[in-house]
C-alpha cells in the first residue's frame, strides 16, 4: 500500500475508533485504560475485532497504537487537577467501591500497564507520579467522606 | 592592582561583546537553506533531546499550588521530590544532548573548507552560555525545587534553541555521507565504551 494512502487509512481508522467506541468511556482517562487493554501482555500487539474487520489487522493495529500515544500524550501533559479530576470519574464509574479500587491500585499499580511502549523515560516517571499523588488525594478524600 | 582592574575590565567587556554577538537574532534561512532541512539534519543527529512540552508541565507552578491546596504534608513532600529528581534529569538530558550535538559538530566540521570562524564562535560561546545558564538552574533546582527555578527555564531553552540552530545551519550545508560516517563512528564508540 502506499505510503500516503495507508497513512489517510489509518486516519479514518483512528476517527472510526474514536467515534464509535472511545466516544462511549466517560473521560480520557477511561479512554486511555480502555486502549491500553487493547493490547497484549505478552507481544505488545494491539487488536480489535471490529476495526481489524473493517480496515484489517495492519491498520486497526497501527490506529490503535497511534490512539493509545495520543491518549497518553494528552494526559501526561495536561496539568495535575484535570488528571485528578479525570481519575476521580473513572473510579466512581468503575463499578466497585470507589475506597477498594483505590486501595488496590496503590498496591498494585495496574496503572503501569496504561503506559504506550515507545515512550520516553522521563514522560512515563511523570505520569506514574501524577497518577501517584492524583490517587493519594482522591484515598484522603475518600476517608474524610467516609468519616464525615 | 591597577593592572588587574584593567585586564578584568577588558576582559569583562570582551564578554559583553560576545553575549551581545551570539544574543543577536538568528536568520531563519541562510544560504538558500530551508528550515526544514536543518530540522532534518537535527533530528538524524541529536534524537536525545527531552520534549519541551514534558519539560513545561514537570516545571508547572499550577501543579504544586494543586497539591498544596489538596494533599497532607507527606504526600506535598513525595511530590516534591519526584518533581526535582525529574526536572534535574530533565535538565541534563537536554545537557547530555547539546554535548553530544557539540561533539558531532566538532567533528564534522573539523578540515571542512567551508567552515566559517565567525559562526564556529558564535556556536562556542551560545554553548557555554547554555552550560553557565545550567550549572545556575542545578544549584537552584537543588537547593529550592523545581518551582522557583521555572523562570529561568526559558533562557536554558532559548541558549540550547539557538546553539541547536547555528549548528544544524552548519551541518545541514556538508555532505551527507559525510554526517553519516562521523555519526556511524561516534555510534559505534558509544557502543564499545
Amino acid at each position: 500500500m502506499d505510503k500516503n494512502v495507508k497513512y489517510l487509512t489509518i486516519e479514518r481508522a483512528k476517527d472510526d475508533l474514536k467515534s464509535r467506541t472511545l466516544a462511549n468511556f466517560p473521560g480520557e482517562f477511561s479512554q486511555l485504560i480502555y486502549l491500553a487493554s487493547t493490547r497484549d501482555y505478552n507481544s505488545g500487539r494491539y487488536h480489535h475485532d471490529g476495526l481489524a474487520f473493517q480496515f484489517g489487522e495492519e491498520i486497526a493495529e497501527a490506529a490503535l497504537a497511534s490512539c493509545h500515544q495520543e491518549a497518553f500524550d494528552k494526559l501526561v501533559l495536561s496539568p495535575l487537577e484535570e488528571l485528578a479530576q479525570q481519575l476521580d470519574l473513572f473510579v466512581r464509574l468503575a463499578g466497585v467501591p470507589s475506597v477498594d479500587l483505590v486501595a488496590l491500585w496503590k498496591r498494585l499499580e495496574p496503572y503501569r500497564l496504561a503506559v504506550p511502549a515507545d515512550t520516553a523515560d522521563l514522560s512515563v516517571e511523570l505520569f506514574l507520579s501524577n497518577i501517584r499523588t492524583s490517587l493519594a488525594i482522591l484515598e484522603a478524600q475518600l476517608q474524610m467522606a467516609q468519616a464525615g | 592592582m591597577t593592572e588587574a582592574f584593567f585586564f578584568l575590565s577588558v576582559g569583562l567587556a570582551f564578554l559583553g561583546v560576545l553575549v551581545f554577538w551570539a544574543q543577536r537574532r538568528q536568520e531563519p534561512t541562510a544560504g538558500g537553506r530551508s528550515i526544514s532541512k536543518t530540522q532534518e539534519i537535527l533530528i538524524a543527529v541529536q534524537s536525545g533531546l527531552p520534549s519541551r512540552a514534558v519539560g513545561e508541565r514537570i516545571f508547572a507552578l499550577q501543579d504544586w499550588e494543586f497539591v498544596l491546596s489538596q494533599a497532607a504534608p507527606p504526600i506535598r513532600q513525595r511530590f516534591l521530590r519526584e518533581r526535582k529528581a525529574m526536572a534535574l534529569s530533565w535538565l541534563w538530558q537536554i545537557r547530555e544532548g547539546l554535548r553530544q550535538l557539540m561533539l558531532f559538530h566538532k567533528r564534522a566540521v573539523r578540515g571542512s573548507i567551508q567552515l566559517n570562524p565567525a559562526v564556529e564562535v558564535r556556536l562556542a560561546v551560545n554553548f557555554h552560555l547554555f552550560l553557565l545558564v545550567y550549572n545556575l538552574l542545578w544549584l537552584l533546582i537543588w537547593l529550592r525545587g523545581p518551582f522557583l527555578a521555572r523562570v529561568v527555564i526559558s533562557h536554558a531553552g532559548r541558549f540550547a534553541d539557538q546553539f541547536a540552530g547555528l549548528s544544524g545551519g552548519v551541518l545541514a550545508d556538508l555532505d551527507p555521507r559525510h554526517l553519516q560516517r562521523i555519526k556511524d563512528d561516534l555510534l559505534s564508540r558509544s557502543v564499545v565504551a
